[in-house]
């Protein structure tokens, strides 16, 4: 099995001052990644894919290094309601794709590891490992449209979206984290120092994989 | 324009057709939920983030507003004066069947609108069908009126720019 290193990257958009990080993909085939459809916004203009800058996840990663080595990438399939997006990188190829697994295939309680890139709305491109357990399996509306999701009790930030959920029990990507539980009235009220202060908790919502395995199965 | 006319028909099915089978889906369930076939372009544009979920990408993206589609596909399919290659190239490929000219039409609004292909092509595979169903040159019609309505009027007492 490939270091996590070498399968999940994060996504960039080209812009005047450098590569803007948009968030977290993880490999589904040779020259395929999966990720939100809000990290693209289903737009693949200047889009591209990070290289990996390690060869394995306990090498100390430097901080103060902002060098980066970019990769085209265009949109393959994008879907605005079930959130989940495939990217084509041209003129790359990747150690293999992940098993794509369902949030059918996991229950309150279970464990998962996931991996993305935290803070990386502030430039911060450190490929992080969290460990934690499921904490339910809920519906999400979008529009008319519901989906699969499971509620992840662990914190995460900006950057994160996109990032795979790895069963500690199958072995498979289940899910791919979207963002963070918001209260309807709350959301975008108050900002502090550019941060939602009610994101801060640790309550994650994660879609289903099988959506991307659905793309992926024409 | 005459022969486009002729050719922008057909059923829902005959649009979509060419779509993945997730996008084929995903129009069905909006169907079924109630979304008329004259609102799923607006729809699918307007699919923002689920219900109680702060999105966690690094940066909120431009959204494509209905209205500016609609301006875009305005042009492309009624405007003489823009994309005259392009309708030629468009007339050719609907004789080969509707698949290819929705891939067509959407990567050349793909060019002007913050959008990929990928995504403009359900969005554009319905509108054509909407454009059908009304036939192109009520179509365009109603887009120009829509446009001069949506126009802001000059206010009385303010002086142009020199």
């Amino acid at each position: 099995m490939p270091d996590p290193t070498q399968l999940v990257v994060a996504l960039g958009r080209i812009s005047p001052s450098g590569v803007d990080i948009l968030g977290t993909a993880f490999a589904v085939g040779p020259n395929s990644l999966a990720t939100a459809h809000h990290v693209t916004n289903g737009d693949d203009r200047d889009l591209v894919a990070i290289a990996p800058r390690h060869t394995a996840i306990d090498e100390y990663q430097d901080t103060s290094d902002a060098s980066v080595r970019p990769v085209q990438a265009a949109i393959r399939h994008s879907d605005p309601f079930r959130d989940v997006c495939v990217v084509d990188l041209k003129d790359a190829r990747l150690p293999g794709g992940v098993a794509l697994g369902s949030t059918d295939d996991v229950r309150p309680g279970d464990e998962f590891v996931s991996f993305g890139f935290p803070h990386a709305d502030t430039g911060r491109l450190v490929l992080t490992q969290q460990r934690s357990t499921i904490g339910a399996r809920i519906l999400l509306p979008n529009g008319p449209v519901k989906s699969k999701h499971l509620v992840l009790n662990i914190q995460t930030r900006p950057g994160q979206s996109g990032g795979p959920v790895v069963s500690m029990r199958t072995g498979s990507v289940v899910a791919i984290v979207v963002g963070g539980y918001v209260p309807r009235y709350a959301a975008g009220q108050i900002m502090l120092g550019g941060v939602d202060p009610t994101t801060l908790h640790q309550t994650t919502h994660a879609v289903s994989a099988e959506y991307v395995r659905e793309m992926l199965n024409g | 324009m005459a022969e486009l006319a002729n050719l922008i028909e057909g059923s829902m099915a005959e649009w979509t057709v060419g779509l993945p089978g997730y996008q084929q889906r995903l129009m069905a369930e909006l169907s079924l939920q109630g979304v008329k076939p004259e609102d799923l372009a607006r729809v699918w544009l307007e699919a923002g983030s689920n219900v109680e979920t702060a999105p966690f990408g690094g940066q909120s993206g431009a959204r494509i507003f209905y209205s500016k589609f609609l301006d875009e596909l305005h042009d492309f399919l009624c405007v003489a004066e823009r994309y005259q290659s392009e309708r030629a190239e468009l007339a050719s490929a609907l004789n080969n069947g509707k698949p290819g000219a929705v891939a067509l039409t959407a990567t050349v609004l793909a060019n002007t609108l913050p959008a990929s292909t990928a995504y403009l092509q359900p969005v554009v595979a319905v509108a054509m069908f909407t454009v059908a169903t009304m036939g192109l040159n009520a179509w365009c019609k109603m887009q120009t009126e829509r446009r001069a309505k949506e126009q802001p009027s000059p206010q009385i007492g303010v002086q142009p720019p020199q």
